[in-house]
């Protein structure tokens, strides 16, 4: 069980391509009607593409827009009720490859259920979603507009922040072991488009757990922490080692979790935040 | 037939002694008296109405078939078994009102079974003897190392001091856990089957190492001409209750042992000493 | 008379001896793992900071690095080891079973089960909070196992029902355990799993205080009924003959390594093995001596803890590897080995 949470997270945080996968090359044609959600940010694309109210179940943490929070929930990132499923009825079965246990989507596709699978694995991976959904969903004008615009808005950012003077940063994905991002994890392209340069670049896993003597050693100008569902994490620690410059600047970042770990549109509000605030350091 | 005493069924036991002698600490007082003792487990009589008494300086046998209850009447003695009636005295005080330590300085055991005492050396093992003596972070002085020396040179266990205890025959380690009661400095020493798992030669060696010490031993035999060899008198057990009392020649009978052992004998006088020998009808 | 008297006085100063070797080996290897880490600090630049003698000038932040980083961590993995060791030394002597440990009964994973619940219903939050909080958790949840088994064996403390419901406590705690893992969010659950694998990161000089003052507590407890547990070793009845209050003296010291066991693992997590594998080579090493095993427990498993940590912090760049991992890849091969010697060589030795 451990593992297989592990390993989840691990793959929920890696990145790919995302492609379609038509379990029972089903019939296109028809934009399905009953959809079950199983990933946060798969929620958030539908409601973005106006079927929200066509999702009957979804997942827990699937919590924005705030209409989202009443849809049934049917499952987790461990498991899933395929009881639940098949008495819903669905059309559309939305999974995440990265997000959902691989035998419980198996067994969905092995009951012929219509099945996509999401395998968003890279922060662009975000479009090419909006379009498949849209698709199938019967709303490809506003899907691809959409990923028109989110592919625009990010190569905007990147255009004006990503060529200016690097910015070091720390980024405290958790406390208590201290762990953080390393150049492999998909987070870290929103930091790199904003100009921002990671002092674990180098590390040999992506989210490594790290010691407060290497970020002292490293000497970021910044110090990045996401919040987790609503809860702070503790930067205490900090305090004691002004010899960071982050410390004695104050340049200690507090961003909200779900925007910058959620393959969500709104990642791009989440980049904005980070690209200001960098440059607001680059240039204090 | 040379049964030289009458059948001693239902025996009168040692003289019920009032509470007044027993606080009298007269040389004369018996070392232990045991009154009225009996013992229930669920509802089990296993020992009924025992008393007895023994004299400083003697060597007291108990002798019964398996399952008479030997071994609980002794684990009475040194505080195993709380009487659930009666009560045992040793050198004037009721043993269960004793503390632990202050018992095991009046009375050492050799007990059938040892643990195989995770590795300790023979030395070791001995000086387990002075742990009722001392205090706790108390530690050996150079006193106790004489005396532990003395013992070890005594019993002939001096090539073996370093050895392991585990590694022992069976003889060598009743030789050690002579030597650790001896370090125990009791009065009354109590040898549950002394002689079992050893051959001849040991059975004999170990009685008479044990005779010849100036201690009260209190020792069960199944053997029955050992016990008659070295015991000054035989206590008689059989279904928990205490069935005749006396010296070897007055409680070795015929019929004593065809009642209590169901076996049929000869007795008659050992060749070679004062006390009965008792031959077994071994063929039908 | 007069050689004996010799002998005696020669081997108490071996003894004495062998006692300076390994203190003197416990501060060696403290000082040498404090000059690995991820900065660039020498050998000789710990030195010029820890000696009084020295008047070399040494660079503030390296200073700070070794003051406030790397000497806390060493002595935390120190008393880890030397804690975890002396736990498992004890509840081998009155278990007499040689491959007894605080996990065996359930104290480790009561521990673990309070501390993730307590991390995970906090999220995270404030460090002075969470260590408070993860205490406290580990207390309970020891506290909790050590209450189950007690119940279940009843006032003879007799070993085998201790072992047993010592294994299904141990079961039960970590279902619960697996349980929270199970219903957190995934990074938080991937967090909490690094957690129970065991990590000194924690370390500062506050968080040090209370292992430290339990651990020399407990110590000198052990030391102070060192007689007492020899005998138990004996056997129960024997030990009952000798003066010991078995029941009594076995509870105690189950309580005491739970107390120990529980204040470890709020610092540093699950870390297995060395509660096993301590006592066992000490045993070895100094089998026929007369001399109290707990002193000698305590430095080696002390000593060996702070290698495997310098082990966790250099096998991987800028990365860290769970000290849970280290002692359990190192314990369990030291574990099969002893099974075969036992196997072939045929009893304890």
């Amino acid at each position: 069980m451990r593992m297989r949470s592990v390993l989840s997270l691990l793959v929920l945080l890696c990145g790919v391509q995302s492609k379609v996968l038509m379990a029972n090359g089903s019939d296109l044609a028809v934009p399905a009607q009953r959809i079950i959600a199983l990933s946060p940010h798969s929620v958030e694309l539908l409601f973005l593409l106006g079927v929200g109210d066509r999702i009957v179940a979804t997942t827990e943490y699937a919590d924005y827009p705030e209409q989202a929070k009443a849809i049934p929930r049917i499952g987790s990132h461990s498991s899933i009720q395929i009881e639940r499923v098949l008495e819903l009825d669905p059309d559309l079965i939305v999974v995440w490859e990265s997000g959902n246990p691989a035998q419980d989507v198996q067994r969905m596709i092995d009951l012929g259920l219509n099945v996509h699978m999401s395998r968003t694995k890279v922060l662009l991976d975000i479009a090419g979603e909006l379009e498949t959904l849209g698709a199938l969903v019967g709303k490809k004008e506003q899907g691809e507009a959409l990923a028109k615009e989110f592919r625009q808005r990010f190569l905007g950012l990147s255009e004006t922040y990503q060529n200016k003077a690097p910015v070091s940063f720390f980024y405290q994905l958790w406390q208590q072991p201290l762990r953080t991002i390393a150049a492999g994890s998909w987070i870290n392209t929103v930091f790199k488009h904003c100009g921002g340069a990671n002092i674990f670049d180098d590390a040999s896993t992506d989210y490594p757990q790290v010691s407060i003597e290497t970020v002292l050693i490293k000497a970021p100008q910044v110090i990045v922490v996401p919040s987790h569902h609503g809860a702070d994490i503790g930067t205490d620690m900090w305090q004691a080692w002004p010899e960071i410059p982050a410390v004695k600047n104050e340049h200690i970042l507090f961003f909200e979790g779900d925007l910058l770990h959620r393959f969500s549109y709104r990642v791009l509000d989440g980049m904005e935040q980070v690209c200001t605030a960098f440059d607001r350091i680059r240039n204090s | 037939m040379m049964t030289d005493k009458s059948p001693t069924d239902k025996a009168p036991t040692g003289q019920a002694l009032t509470d007044q002698t027993i606080r009298n600490k007269h040389n004369s007082a018996p070392l232990v008296q045991v009154n009225g003792l009996s013992w229930v487990v669920d509802g089990q009589r296993l020992l009924d109405d025992i008393s007895f008494s023994i004299n400083e300086g003697e060597f007291v046998g108990i002798i019964g078939p398996n399952g008479a209850g030997k071994s609980s009447l002794m684990r009475c003695l040194y505080r195993v078994n709380r009487p659930s009636e009666g009560s045992v005295y040793c050198a004037g005080d009721d043993v269960w009102k004793l503390s632990a330590k202050e018992s095991a300085r009046r009375t050492a055991v050799i007990l059938q079974e040892t643990s195989e005492q995770m590795g300790l050396s023979v030395e070791q093992v001995v000086s387990q003897g002075l742990t009722p003596h001392k205090k706790l972070f108390e530690l050996d002085t150079e006193a106790d190392r004489t005396l532990i020396n003395k013992l070890i040179t005594e019993l002939e266990l001096e090539s073996l001091r370093t050895h392991s205890f585990a590694t022992l025959s069976g003889g060598e380690k009743q030789r050690v856990m002579l030597a650790r009661a001896m370090l125990q400095r009791p009065r009354l020493l109590i040898m549950d089957e002394p002689t079992n798992h050893l051959d001849v030669h040991f059975q004999i060696e170990v009685l008479r190492k044990v005779k010849k010490l100036p201690i009260t031993v209190l020792a069960s035999f199944h053997d029955l001409n050992l016990a008659a060899a070295f015991c000054d008198r035989l206590i008689v057990m059989d279904k928990g209750k205490l069935v005749a009392h006396g010296s070897p020649s007055e409680v070795i009978s015929e019929t004593l042992i065809s009642e209590v052992f169901r076996t049929c004998c000869v007795v008659d006088k050992h060749p070679l000493y004062d006390h009965p020998r008792v031959s077994y009808a071994v063929h039908e | 008379m007069n050689s004996s008297v010799y002998a005696v006085s020669s081997a108490s100063a071996k003894g004495v001896g062998r006692l300076l070797l390994f203190i003197a080996l416990a501060l060696v290897s403290m000082v040498f793992a404090i000059s690995f880490g991820a900065a660039a600090i020498s050998f000789q630049d710990v030195w010029s900071v820890l000696s009084p003698f020295s008047t070399q000038d040494i660079e503030p932040l390296k200073e700070r690095i070794i003051l406030e980083l790397r000497a806390p961590r060493a002595v935390l993995a120190f008393l880890a080891g030397a804690g975890l060791s002396l736990a498992g030394a004890v509840l081998q002597t009155v278990t007499r079973n040689p491959l007894s440990d605080p996990y065996l009964f359930g104290i480790s994973s009561g521990a673990s089960f309070g501390a993730v619940l307590v991390i995970a219903a906090a999220g995270s939050f404030s460090i002075w909070g969470v260590n408070i909080g993860i205490t406290a958790g580990a207390f309970v949840g020891s506290a909790l196992s050590v209450l189950l088994v007690v119940s279940m064996v009843g006032n003879g403390a007799q070993i085998e029902r201790m072992l047993l419901a010592g294994v299904a406590v141990s079961f039960m705690f970590g279902a619960a355990t697996s349980l929270v893992l199970y219903l957190s969010d995934p990074l938080a659950a991937s967090s909490l799993l690094f957690w129970t694998l065991g990590s000194f990161t924690r370390a500062s000089w506050p968080n040090l205080i209370l292992p430290a003052l339990i651990i020399v507590a407990c110590l000198v407890i052990f030391l102070a009924y060192s007689r007492s547990l020899r005998a138990v070793l004996a056997g129960d009845e024997n030990a009952r003959a000798l003066g010991v209050s078995v029941g009594r003296l076995r509870m105690g010291m189950l309580l005491l390594s739970s107390l120990l066991t529980a204040t470890l693992v709020a610092n540093c997590g699950g870390i297995g093995f060395v509660g096993l594998m301590i006592p066992h080579i000490v045993r070895r090493l100094l089998a026929q001596k007369q001399e109290n095993i707990f002193i000698y427990t305590a430095l080696l498993g002390g000593v060996f803890m702070v290698w495997v940590d310098v082990l966790a912090r250099t096998l991987s760049d800028n990365a860290e590897l769970p000290i849970g991992v280290i002692t359990a890849a190192i314990g369990s091969v030291f574990f099969l080995l002893v099974l075969y010697k036992k196997d072939s060589r045929k009893g304890y030795q």
